[in-house]
């Protein structure tokens, strides 16, 4: 049985047991042989010979399969092949669907070994298993774990790994590490500590194992992934197509809240997190009809950006001007593009961190050009670039008056220059009402995180508080709030109802009283739009039950058994 | 296929001379390799390592035949063995029509002994009425396993078929030499291994004697286009001589093992050092039967040997797995 506790991207960890056997995932098996023999710490191990044989370090075995006759990776390019063995299954090839019928647990991704060579095929072969056997079963790839790549299978998700390769890199005499592979005759140092050249390969992938498990623990393995790829371009390759032609799959399986990280690599860029930031804005974000005048501003390196220096500058310009309503405040950023100002605390935005050079490589120009073009296509009576040195790429795509001037974005000169300019677009276009402005900035936000039938949840509300905490109030009744912490919407049961009658989140359980928490046992049906950290309404019957945040993706909702599956909020009062 | 010259098609492929055993005693062995029709197998899907149908041709007729036997008697001295193969079955009468076969067994009057090759399916009461009685059979069974025999191999007989065979060569009291394949395609080089060795222990009570051929990568077969993308690598001569050492502990028979393209890349190998020595332990092996003829000197590369055969089923793959890393920039 497999419980997930962390999610990081597509990779997961958690536990895996199987009678008295009970381990963390992911998990190294190693081989037990006449010739080798497991470390101290395993907590696996595989059998090697015709029969693999799966077993916990007690000797208990959770499966095997045979190896009889294995026929190269090119033979399977047409033909998929599923072989049967007890408790484990082996694909081989990409065309396979609904393993997740299956009885058995363990799916073995056929000729991984070989899928070094190919990072096209691992990726498509990967994806397609993962598809077919969703998220309740376990993943093993023989033969193909190193040090190296040991982050970047686990972000693919890869649950098991064998010790067959560090083995016999070590008969080769290579000491393996995560940055790549040495001679052991060129690394005495290394040798020094471990012993032998077995034993450091063992230890060096443990060690990694440990690390990835902590990165996953704390949300941040895609940074890890992405400093690791960087040592072979079979392991660049891979991440790159992983994200560039598998979005859908990795977006899916990718939280809707996470940690702050760092975007410090060309692929932070099409991180799945990253990526659905910029494709909600291009698809779920419009500016209020009554934002007239565009304001372009740059990020700050503090987040949420309103807390930071320059934007409190920018506030109180602002702040000084009559009907600055009208202005609609979009922050210019990579990897992110454009942030309207009402998302800047929804994830990722208020998150990452990235290096400051005033350098611009072509994907960030290119991508933050698209969203401007796509913010300005709104029609705004005047458009106000208060950018300093990024000015230049983005005057290139829309006419907009430049109010820095070449001088920095805080100083005083460009302050008054910005001043005025608003000062004049806002005394030309139609006076927008503080409370309609604050209904509009709240709408935004839930088209953002529930999609555009979302914004109904603000349809006949009035907003009380002080930003950032807001609450929005139907005939003096809440719905829900702006959480900062959260940096989403919180629902009450009455905003649930309003997702219930707009079909968006909704988890469907069985006929049992809520205790605390619900687990994915008692869920009969999720929607599958939810994602890990989404707000969602648990219907039981026809009848609202409870409002609450989402701990696992709708899918894993439907196909895990273990688990908690939402976080209740708020549940029905009983009478 | 290209078209042959007349006096390639009058001409024998080949012709040489070596040392063989008759009833424990070493004789010189007159070997001719006729060119015939060829293997009707090959024709059809054919077996996936063997490219020996290269030296066959549709233009042979019975005429041809007869010359490269007249050729073949001016170069036989009256050596006591004779082995006679045609990269196909001389017992099929459509690669060697009966009246030649016979021709055949009156040129060589001198021999005692006269080895021909064929697939079981010629090996039958009605095909063998009337065969000399110095005639001895070779059959390449390769492997006593059928779905290896079928999947590995694609030898279009099975086991059944070989062992029906190799009960009526008894019963006929010719002799058998059994080939068997060492490291077919899709094997792990310990499935190799223990495939040869369970197929020695099914051939042998069968056999007078059982010949290991370890495989020698053949152009123009599936095992070359495997082998040259890297996902098929020629059998360890570790792997050779283990077999040999286990098999003999297993039966009486005579084991041999006689590899062609032994220590090149394409053949059975281990390291440049170590090759020559293994494969002339092999050969002394061959004649004496005696174990400690196969004793070759520790080589670093056993090491590597261990860790494949240990490994390899883990790691997954039947491919060369030594290509696949080297092709990797390391930190050197």
């Amino acid at each position: 049985m497999l419980d997930i506790v962390d999610r990081s991207g597509p990779a997961r960890s958690g536990r895996w047991s199987f009678g008295q056997t009970k381990v963390d995932l992911p998990n190294i098996m190693f081989v037990e042989s006449q010739v080798h023999r497991p470390p101290s710490y395993a907590e696996l191990t595989v059998t090697s010979g015709e029969r693999i044989s799966l077993r916990g370090s007690g000797g208990e075995e959770h499966g095997s399969f045979e190896q009889r006759m294995v026929k190269p990776v090119d033979a399977f390019r047409e033909a998929t092949s599923v072989e049967e063995g007890a408790h484990v299954v082996v694909v081989r090839g990409k065309n396979c669907e609904r393993l997740w019928e299956r009885q058995e647990e363990v799916f073995v991704l056929g000729n991984a070994f070989e899928l070094r060579r190919d990072a096209r095929t691992f990726v498509e072969n990967m994806v397609a298993l993962r598809k077919a056997a969703g998220p309740s079963k376990l993943i093993y790839a023989p033969g193909l774990m190193e040090p190296s790549n040991l982050a970047l299978l686990t972000y693919l998700g890869v649950d098991l790994f064998d010790s067959s390769l560090l083995l016999y890199q070590a008969a080769r005499e290579r000491l393996l590490l995560t940055e790549g592979s040495v001679k052991a005759v060129d690394a005495g140092w290394l040798l020094e500590s471990a012993g032998t050249v077995e034993a450091h390969n063992l230890r060096s992938a443990w060690s990694e194992l440990m690390l990835v498990r902590h990165m996953l623990r704390v949300g941040r393995l895609r940074e890890l992934v992405e400093t690791r790829v960087t040592a072979s371009p079979w392991m660049v390759a891979v991440l790159r197509l992983f994200d560039l032609e598998h979005y859908e799959h990795q977006e899916r399986l990718t939280p809707v809240v996470g940690p702050r990280f760092y975007s410090n690599s060309k692929a932070s860029l099409f991180r799945p997190d990253v990526w659905r930031f910029r494709r909600r804005i291009m698809e779920r974000w419009e500016p209020a009809p009554h934002k007239k005048v565009l304001l372009l501003i740059p990020c700050s390196a503090k987040k949420p950006y309103y807390t930071s220096k320059s934007h409190r500058m920018f506030e109180e310009v602002l702040l000084s001007i009559p009907n600055s309503c009208a202005v609609q405040e979009l922050i210019l950023t990579s990897p992110l593009g454009a942030v309207p100002r009402e998302l800047e605390l929804f994830y990722p935005a208020s998150q990452y961190d990235i290096p400051v050079t005033g350098n611009w490589d072509h994907e960030e120009v290119c991508m933050i050009q698209e969203l401007v073009r796509r913010a300005a296509s709104f029609g705004f009576h005047r458009t106000i670039s208060h950018l300093g040195s990024e000015s230049g790429f983005v005057s290139e795509v829309l006419d907009c008056v430049d109010t820095t001037q070449g001088q920095g974005t805080t100083a005083p000169e460009s302050l008054e220059r910005l001043r005025k300019e608003l000062m004049e677009a806002c005394a030309s276009v139609d006076k927008a009402p503080r409370a309609q402005d604050r209904v509009e900035f709240l709408r935004s936000q839930a088209r953002y995180q529930f999609g555009k039938e979302g914004g109904a949840l603000l349809d006949g509300c009035t907003v009380v508080g002080k930003y950032p905490y807001l609450k929005f109030l139907r005939d003096g009744v809440q719905l829900g709030m702006l959480t900062p912490e959260r940096g989403m919407l919180s629902l009450t049961m009455e905003g649930g109802e309003v997702l219930r009658e707009q079909d968006i989140n909704i988890v469907r359980m069985g006929d049992f009283d809520l205790g605390g928490n619900l687990f994915a046992v008692g869920i009969n049906d999720a929607d599958e739009r939810i994602r890990s950290g989404d707000e969602v309404v648990i219907m039981r019957g026809g009848e609202v039950e409870g409002v609450g945040v989402a701990a696992m993706s709708g899918e894993e909702m439907v196909r895990l058994k273990r688990g908690e599956a939402v976080r209740v909020r708020h549940k029905r009062k009983r009478k | 296929m290209a078209r042959l010259s007349i006096e390639d098609l009058q001409s024998p492929v080949s012709i040489w001379k070596e040392d063989d055993v008759i009833d424990g005693e070493r004789v010189d062995a007159f070997v001719v390799i006729l060119r015939t029709t060829g293997c009707w197998w090959s024709w059809q899907k054919g077996c996936l390592m063997c490219g020996y149908n290269s030296a066959s041709s549709r233009q042979v007729t019975p005429q041809h035949l007869l010359s490269q036997l007249a050729q073949a008697s001016q170069r036989y001295k009256g050596e006591k063995m004779v082995k006679i193969y045609t990269s196909g079955s001389f017992l099929d009468p459509r690669e060697v029509p009966l009246d030649i076969r016979a021709e055949v067994f009156s040129i060589f009057k001198g021999a005692r002994r006269i080895l021909v090759e064929s697939r079981p399916e010629f090996i039958t009461e009605e095909n063998l009425q009337d065969i000399d009685r110095r005639a001895a059979v070779a059959i390449g069974l390769e492997s006593a396993n059928e779905e290896i025999l079928k999947r590995c191999v694609r030898k279009g007989f099975t086991v059944k078929d070989y062992t029906v065979a190799a009960n009526f060569l008894r019963d006929a009291r010719l002799p058998l030499r059994t080939y068997l394949l060492l490291k077919p395609p899709y094997l792990t080089e310990r499935a190799a291994v223990e495939d040869t060795i369970a197929s020695i222990a099914y051939a042998a009570p069968l056999s007078e004697s059982v010949s290991i051929n370890p495989v020698n990568v053949q152009r123009d077969t599936v095992v070359d286009v495997l082998w040259k993308k890297g996902s098929y690598r020629p059998p360890w001569a570790w792997s050779l001589v283990e077999v040999l050492r286990m098999g003999r502990r297993m039966t009486d028979t005579r084991l041999l093992s006689s590899p062609s393209g032994g220590g090149t890349v394409r053949g059975v190998h281990n390291c440049d050092h170590c090759d020559r020595k293994i494969l002339d332990a092999v050969q002394r092996f061959s004649f004496s039967q005696d174990l400690e003829h196969l004793e070759v000197p520790e080589c670093g590369c056993r090491r590597h040997w261990s860790a494949l055969m240990d490994l390899q089923d883990v790691l997954g793959t039947s491919v060369d797995v030594e290509r696949y890393l080297s092709d990797e920039l390391e930190f050197d």
